[in-house]
């Protein structure tokens, strides 16, 4: 079992009537394989939640300190991949890179490594190594990072290169200020130990197995149509404006939307992208195990898809970031449950249109009088649905 | 791909849900007028105590519940003086929700419970967006001409006559915010110190109610969401919506 050290009992989120802490986050996104950034300010116990992590995978994990004087070769001497340097062919460096059996890389203070060397590391955590523009395999077919940082509120933004690495490459990132340990964890932190170093002295008995295991049933685990419907509305229905599309608005977005939409979650937040909506989706599917595991006996598929959302979205660089300082203070999690609100309210308005829509559709029908109930942001179930047509009509004939 | 029949979405089941829908929507159908006007009570049969609030200090009564809906501005002024009945000006509308605040327990017209129920629609921030037209419109005269050249007017009073919606009367704004306040304005300050039309002075108070200012050719609304609720004094008088409508104003015993 892994020792942990790392202890705080504030709530991040709550999915199906069971709270979830921070470990549970990180345990969601270590078996549905979600790289994890975790932000926040020195000293608030981050870079021990990602060495807890690595307990989890015994000697199959690696630690690096970003360091803006590290470069690639130094790099690859840290994961002890130095013979990269001598390998004279595509077979030599396959079997060198093969030998890397690190499952879990962790990345302290990743924004102090230089451009290239980051580069490398998120390569890392997807499983792989680039060299001269090929890709090696790495962690025998599962892996996935954990880095850390302190890059303050503006790094999602578009403008800035280390924002828009972050954005692309890790799944999932949680401002770890937002969820502080409460006054009775630090009372029992601070009695336990005076010790103000990241512990580094845990036992090293793999449980890799079992995470890798529970991320393969999460995969392969098929994925509730609500939660496709879902994902497609955070997809489609987000990208609605009275303008038209908001992706294609690009800069005109959110001042050159109508005053009243302005003020609504169309001026405060753009769609997911598609691989946003896919960590969504497989986030969720994590939560909804972990809540099973901890007691849960019924599931709600909007419940753990917005809780996902939130984890995704809220640093994903979706919203609108003057909006959330005028009106939330600055703080994108509140900001991003106003959208979640508004966003339960139209599933509440339209579930019996779509339950209607599901079953015609299920029938291989396409009757214009369901389809023409979904209008404006619902405009993309028409497509949806015709889409669900035809598939069982495929269904049927075989 | 394998997408699997689900048994309900969000808690409705899917067995029976198309036929349902079809059915419902055929039954409304058949519930609507030829002409498919929107279906209203007709406020100016009725008593006072019906469906209307009496607000002492205008001499009026609005109705506890928006009409028309899904009309533009000029449509509504229609549709209201065939009913005998008006479209309320900014500050009729300011004076309505005041006495409503000031009344919480209940008024000779409307119990406790039904000014909770009127304010909440007016003014909780939620969803869904709910809005209703009031009676101003606004022009900004053009810099090179006569004595308002370069000011705001305010058209109000608006009556229906002759197939023509003609303002009752025209002055020049001033003494008001010419700026949007996108939040806010204190919702107190601007219900008890707004301009002789209802608009919010220059050095009103901050606060988190919505203020629109007035551009050219713009009218009057109240709007609010889950985003936020304010004044919105920059609405194009075309737009139509199935939710936005408005709450009839009338004077005991007929018309203004």
């Amino acid at each position: 079992m892994a020792q942990k050290i790392y202890k705080n009992s504030t709530e991040v989120t709550n999915v199906h009537g069971v709270p979830f802490y921070l470990e549970d986050i990180v345990q969601a996104c270590l078996t549905g394989r979600l790289n994890l950034f975790l932000q926040g300010d020195t000293g608030s116990g981050k870079t021990q939640l990602a060495r807890d992590a690595m307990s989890y995978f015994g000697d199959k994990s690696m630690f690096l300190l970003g360091r803006n004087d590290m470069d690639t070769r130094e790099l690859f001497r840290q994961i002890n991949l130095e013979k990269l340097r001598g390998a004279k062919s595509t077979s030599e460096i396959k079997e060198i890179t093969d030998k890397v059996d690190s499952h879990l890389v962790v990345v302290d203070e990743l924004p102090n490594a230089c451009s290239a060397v980051r580069a490398q590391l998120f390569n890392l955590f997807d499983g792989f190594i680039e060299l001269d523009g090929k890709a090696y395999p790495i962690g025998n077919g599962y892996s996935v990072g954990i880095a850390t940082g302190n890059i303050g509120q503006k790094f999602t933004e578009s403008s800035n290169e280390l924002g828009r690495a972050l954005k692309d490459r890790m799944h999932v990132i949680v401002d770890v200020d937002y969820f502080s340990p409460t006054p009775s964890d630090t009372l029992e932190i601070l009695s336990g130990s005076t010790n103000p170093r990241v512990e580094f002295e845990f036992s090293y008995k793999d449980a890799s197995k079992g995470i890798i295991q529970k991320h393969h049933e999460i995969k392969d685990k098929e994925i509730p149509l609500d939660k496709i419907l879902l994902a497609n509305y955070l997809l489609h229905g987000l990208d609605y404006s009275g303008k038209g599309s908001k992706r294609k608005m690009k800069d005109a977005w959110p001042t050159e939307l109508d005053a009243r939409e302005q003020v609504s979650d169309i001026g405060l937040v753009l769609p997911v992208s598609v691989r946003a909506a896919k960590s969504i989706t497989r986030l969720s599917q994590s939560l909804d195990e972990i809540a099973k595991e901890k007691g849960a006996t019924s599931l709600d598929t909007f419940d753990s898809m917005m809780a996902a959302y939130k984890l995704v979205a809220a640093y994903s660089g979706v919203l609108n970031e003057a909006a959330v300082q005028e009106k939330y203070a600055g703080d994108r999690y509140k900001a991003i449950d106003q959208v979640i609100l508004a966003t339960k309210g139209e599933f509440d308005r339209n579930s019996q249109n779509i339950a209607a829509g599901l079953e015609m559709a299920y029938s291989g029908k396409t009757d214009e009088r369901i389809l023409n109930k979904f209008q404006d942001r619902w405009a993309f179930m028409q497509d949806t649905l015709r889409h669900l047509a035809e598939y069982a009509k495929t269904q049927k004939e075989k | 791909m394998k997408f699997e029949k689900p048994t309900s979405f969000m808690g409705v089941p899917i067995e029976g849900a198309y036929e349902k829908a079809i059915k419902d929507q055929e039954e409304s159908a058949r519930n609507k007028t030829p002409e498919s006007k929107p279906i209203i009570p007709n406020p100016s049969n009725a008593s006072p105590e019906d469906g209307f609030v009496y607000i002492p200090s205008i001499g009026l009564y609005l109705a506890k519940e928006k009409t028309l809906k899904g009309l533009n501005w000029e449509k509504t002024h229609e549709e209201l003086a065939n009913q005998n009945t008006f479209m309320p000006t900014i500050s009729q509308f300011k004076e309505f929700v005041k006495y409503l605040r000031s009344n919480p327990s209940g008024t000779k017209d409307a119990t406790g419970q039904e000014i909770s129920s009127i304010l909440d629609e007016i003014l909780t921030v939620r969803n869904p967006w709910r809005s209703e037209w009031l009676d101003a419109k606004f022009e900004v005269v053009d810099k090179t001409l006569g004595m308002f050249g370069g000011k705001t007017l305010i058209h109000y009073d608006h009556r229906f006559s002759n197939g023509s919606l003609q303002a009752g009367k025209s002055e020049p704004l001033d003494d008001y915010l010419t700026s949007d306040k996108k939040p806010g304005i204190s919702l107190d300050d601007w219900l008890e110190n707004a301009n002789k039309y209802g608009l919010p002075k220059p050095d009103v108070k901050e606060g988190e109610l919505y203020y629109w200012h007035p551009r050219n050719g713009t009218v009057a609304g109240f709007v609010a969401d889950s985003g936020g609720a304010g004044l919105y004094c920059s609405e194009g008088p075309s737009v139509r919506d199935g939710v936005l409508g408005v709450r009839a104003a009338k004077i005991l015993g007929g018309n203004k």
